[in-house]
């Protein structure tokens, strides 16, 4: 029984820790999203010059979600990340 | 725990609250990620098209003759391509003035107002300045995209798209 209470207990954290990188992701995303309404808003007014910026601001936005969903692998397969 | 100790709602539902919630939070988070990814193809899908843009500049295409037109007059061709719908209007003071002709709202076509020197879109009333190609009325949220316009020879050529 305290084994099993161990392992809820353990569960609890890293869903917790799960529930923290859920809400970065989203947050990150969020800017991502609004850098594409302003690349799209430019691309309609048949301007460009923010292409290349935002796009830019994409892949950095992209290379942070791919290292927190390295950091959930970590997670998933340590229970307690590094 | 044996397997006989196990109650029957247990049996029904083996997965805990906990486990549930882990498990689809996770793959939630998983799925958003590859949003994240297809967010940046999307931004990258606008660098290709101005690069595009580069390599194939607008061409120049003769579209009238400078005294063909008098003041208040309009004329349709096609510019940059033959799907292209666009308007030269000669405004009243003399000038020529060129602009594509889908409006920048939903896309219906504009006309030009002589008496009142803007062009109309009929679909959601809609203006514009026929001289600048600025929003004065109605839902469009962008100025009417501007044929750049070239005199010679006695000859007015288009030779480009300005978006303002």
């Amino acid at each position: 029984m305290n084994q099993k209470l161990q392992w809820l207990a353990k569960l609890e954290q890293r869903s917790q820790s799960v529930m923290t990188i859920l809400v970065l992701v989203i947050a990150v995303l969020l800017i991502q999203l609004w850098l594409l309404s302003i690349a799209l808003e430019e691309f309609m007014a048949s301007q460009s010059g923010l292409a290349i910026p935002t796009f830019a601001a994409s892949c950095a936005c992209l290379i942070v979600n791919l290292g927190l969903l390295k950091y959930l692998y970590d997670v998933d397969r340590n229970g307690d990340p590094s | 725990m044996t397997e006989d100790s196990t109650p029957k709602w247990r049996k029904d539902f083996p997965i805990a609250w906990g486990a549930d919630n882990y498990v689809t939070r996770r793959e939630f988070t998983k799925f958003l990620v590859l949003v994240s990814g297809a967010t940046a193809v999307g931004n990258g899908y606008f660098v290709l098209q101005r690069r595009e843009q580069v390599a194939h500049p607008f061409p120049s295409v003769e579209i009238a003759a400078i005294d063909e037109m008098k003041p208040g007059q309009v004329k349709l061709f096609h510019y940059p391509t033959a799907e292209d719908a666009a308007l030269l209007v000669r405004l009243s003071d003399g000038t020529y003035a060129a602009y594509t002709q889908k409006c920048t709202h939903l896309s219906c076509p504009v006309h030009f107002a002589a008496e009142r020197g803007r062009l109309e879109c009929p679909c959601h009333n809609g203006a514009f300045d026929a001289r600048t190609g600025a929003v004065l009325e109605g839902p469009p949220p962008r100025p009417l995209p501007r044929i750049k316009l070239e005199m010679a020879d006695g000859k007015i050529f288009a030779q480009g798209v300005i978006g303002t």
